[in-house]
């Protein structure tokens, strides 16, 4: 039966055609109607575009953090908090913290941390001042730093206390034959000897930023001195080498959150319940971004169905105005021989013959207005293939929904009416 | 025979009142007659081909049609009795606007079962039987009445149907294209078609075997 299927494919074709030609006989009248649907579909490309690239970012941004990694920032206190933390002798992140962290859990894996020396290196001429931040042989593998050449600053470096250094990527480049290893950067009045340069990293530091991230381009590491007996210096060290950021590794990601919460209540202990910390959970930090996606989802389906139902709307509307409009031409159809099934899928068939190239004008100028939002508002954007599929299905969907009140219509018309109508 | 109506009833109910128009019609047309049939506007000859093609539904009577008894088929089983087996030609001419030649007389091909290549063939066929050939990708705006009625018959007859339903067809042309239809028609008629026409002329139910009168809803 090739040939019943053939004449099947040439019957569907055949009411394309038809549905083709009334519609270009009403191009313009097409056009708005169809006005609707394209603006749905672009407005649900759009979002579903910059959803997804927000969503990309940010969940970038916090795995970069790692998710089994916990940091303790240093938070700046106003005078007042300050006159009370004095009073109640905290001063702020300490190797203290660094200390007393590590042994509290079995699950704490290591325990790194960073202090942001105020200081500059002398002499480089490169136009750009690095930031220079001490840290213990860790941190490097803490943040999943990828070095280039060289090594990272060690255990030992940190101990003994060694004049060396580990540059970042763009810096590096900046200083040129100066910025390779072996060679040395002048900071204060000593010299460091450089270890080891980063891999260059392309990560934009965003302005739409909702999650801090850094990159350490820019940055120059130098060992943090780590006393060899803490206790020996009493609390006059607390002051002086206060730390800027501690980063606590979780073995699993099962343990991140029990973890936090003890770390939370040693913090406060040893702080005395000042707050001149903060503790940040990437894993937790993950959790809220998803759950701030799935609203935003929920908001998305919600207008795209607005959307797609008034443009729906008018395609039934204008629908059955053509029902109306040929009910001679049905009349005709029905006495040559037209059976209602055959009728109804004429019309099927122009509706969603409308609402596909309503879907597919609205892509096109949903892509166009992405780029145009991402070239103007430098919003992160991802154009994936279901931003560009979904809000097309959705509006055939609609077309074939809404096409088929008057497809019914003009099927169930009389023949005799629909030849009796001038 | 090839269909045979009995005492066929149809009325029409316009608010309180009951219009009968068809009263017991009788009628049985054998295999290759060509038969008219005559009547007073509204006399109720239209209706009656349309229920003799299937479009329309008598309130009662026996109608069969090539041993089939139309009345108790369904609305698709209708449809394809008319797509193979019945052509239509109206007063109107009634061909689609946006449809050439070629695709008017395609039309019912679309809704029976005939191969693409036979119906090419039969399509083509029919156009150069009704002489329109050099015509054949035109639209209907740009035919005269007589030649629009020529596509018609075209259409019609391009299925190679058992029985033609012409109603007025020569109502709205001038007499020499009247001539050219009723031509195509004696054609038709002598390769063995049947053909049931409604006309107003006499002298154009002349040319038929048997002419018949629609008086107080019935047939003599
Ligand atoms: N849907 C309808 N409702 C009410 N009356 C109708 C309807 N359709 C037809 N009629 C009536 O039925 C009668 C018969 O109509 P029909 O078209 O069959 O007449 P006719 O004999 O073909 O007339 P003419 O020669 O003018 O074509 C007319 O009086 C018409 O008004
Ligand atoms: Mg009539």
């Amino acid at each position: 039966m090739t040939g019943g299927y053939n004449k099947m494919i040439h019957q569907a074709l055949s009411f394309f055609v038809t549905a083709y030609r009334s519609l270009l006989i009403h191009k313009f009248r097409s056009f708005l109607s169809v006005l609707g649907i394209v603006c749905g579909v672009m407005a649900v490309m759009v979002m579903i575009s910059t959803g997804e690239g927000a969503k990309r970012e940010v969940l970038g941004r916090i795995e970069r953090m790692g998710l089994k990694n916990i940091y303790i920032h240093d938070k700046l206190l106003s005078v007042e908090l300050q006159e009370q933390a004095e009073k109640k002798k905290s001063y702020g992140l300490s190797l203290f913290d660094v200390e007393s962290l590590r042994s509290l859990s079995p699950a704490i894996v290591q325990v790194g941390a960073v202090q942001n020396a105020a200081l500059t290196p002398v002499g480089t001429g490169i136009g750009i001042t690095p930031t220079i931040l001490k840290c213990t042989g860790n941190y490097g593998e803490l943040l999943g730093l990828k070095i280039k050449s060289g090594r990272f600053i060690n255990e030992q470096d940190s101990y003994n206390n060694h004049q060396v250094c580990v540059v970042g990527g763009t810096l590096a480049k900046r200083l040129g034959r100066e910025g390779r290893v072996g060679k040395t950067i002048r900071i204060n009045d000593l010299l460091y000897t450089i270890v080891g340069v980063l891999k260059k990293d392309d990560k934009e530091l965003s302005k739409t930023a909702k999650v801090k991230s850094q990159n350490f381009n820019d940055t120059i590491f130098l060992p943090l001195n780590i006393p060899h007996n803490l206790t020996k210096f009493g609390s006059s060290i607390e002051r002086y080498s206060m730390l800027s950021s501690v980063v606590v590794e979780i073995d699993v990601r099962e343990n991140v959150k029990p973890v936090a919460r003890l770390i939370h209540r040693a913090m406060e202990l040893s702080h005395r319940k000042v707050l001149d910390y903060d503790v940040i959970v990437p894993l937790e930090l993950l959790a809220q971004a998803l759950a701030a996606q799935k609203t935003f989802n929920l908001v998305l389906a919600v207008i795209a169905a607005v959307s797609l139902l008034v443009g729906g709307i008018g395609i039934m509307n204008i629908m059955l105005a053509t029902v109306t409009e040929r009910k001679r031409e049905i009349g005709i159809r029905r006495a040559v021989g037209a059976t209602r099934k055959d009728i109804a899928c004429q019309f099927l068939a122009e509706s969603f013959l409308l609402t596909m190239c309503g879907g597919g004008i609205g892509i096109v100028s949903g892509f166009a207005c992405v780029l145009v939002i991402e070239y103007l508002a430098g919003w992160p954007i991802e154009i994936t293939a279901a931003s560009m599929i979904i809000p097309f299905v959705l509006a055939c969907v609609a077309g074939v929904f809404f096409g088929y009140y008057p497809a019914v219509k003009a099927a169930k018309m009389d023949p005799i009416k629909a030849l009796r109508t001038v | 025979m090839l269909l045979e109506v009995k005492n066929l009833y149809k009325s029409y109910q316009l608010g309180q009142n009951k219009i009968s128009i068809l009263q017991g019609v009788d009628l049985s047309v054998a295999e290759g007659e060509f038969i008219s049939i005559m009547g007073t506007s509204g006399s109720g000859k239209s209706t009656l081909l349309h229920i003799l093609g299937g479009l329309d539904t008598p309130d009662k009577g026996v109608y069969t049609f090539s041993t089939k008894n139309m009345l108790s088929l369904s609305d698709t089983e209708r449809s394809w009795i008319r797509a193979h087996w019945i052509g239509f030609v109206f007063q109107t001419f009634d061909l689609l606007p946006e449809l050439d030649v070629v695709g008017n007389v395609s039309l019912p091909f679309l809704y029976n079962r005939a191969d693409s290549e036979q119906s090419v063939e039969q399509v083509e066929r029919a156009i150069e039987k009704v002489g329109l050939t050099h015509r054949r990708l035109h639209r209907p705006l740009e035919l005269s009445g007589g030649e629009m009625q020529r596509v018609a018959i075209a259409r019609a007859l391009a299925v190679q149907p058992k029985l033609i339903l012409a109603d007025e067809p020569t109502g709205n042309l001038d007499s020499k294209n009247s001539q050219i239809i009723l031509n195509l028609f004696q054609e038709l008629h002598l390769a063995g078609t049947t053909i049931i026409m409604v006309t107003h002329d006499e002298k154009v139910a002349a040319i038929s075997e048997r002419t018949l009168h629609m008086n107080d809803g019935w047939l003599q």
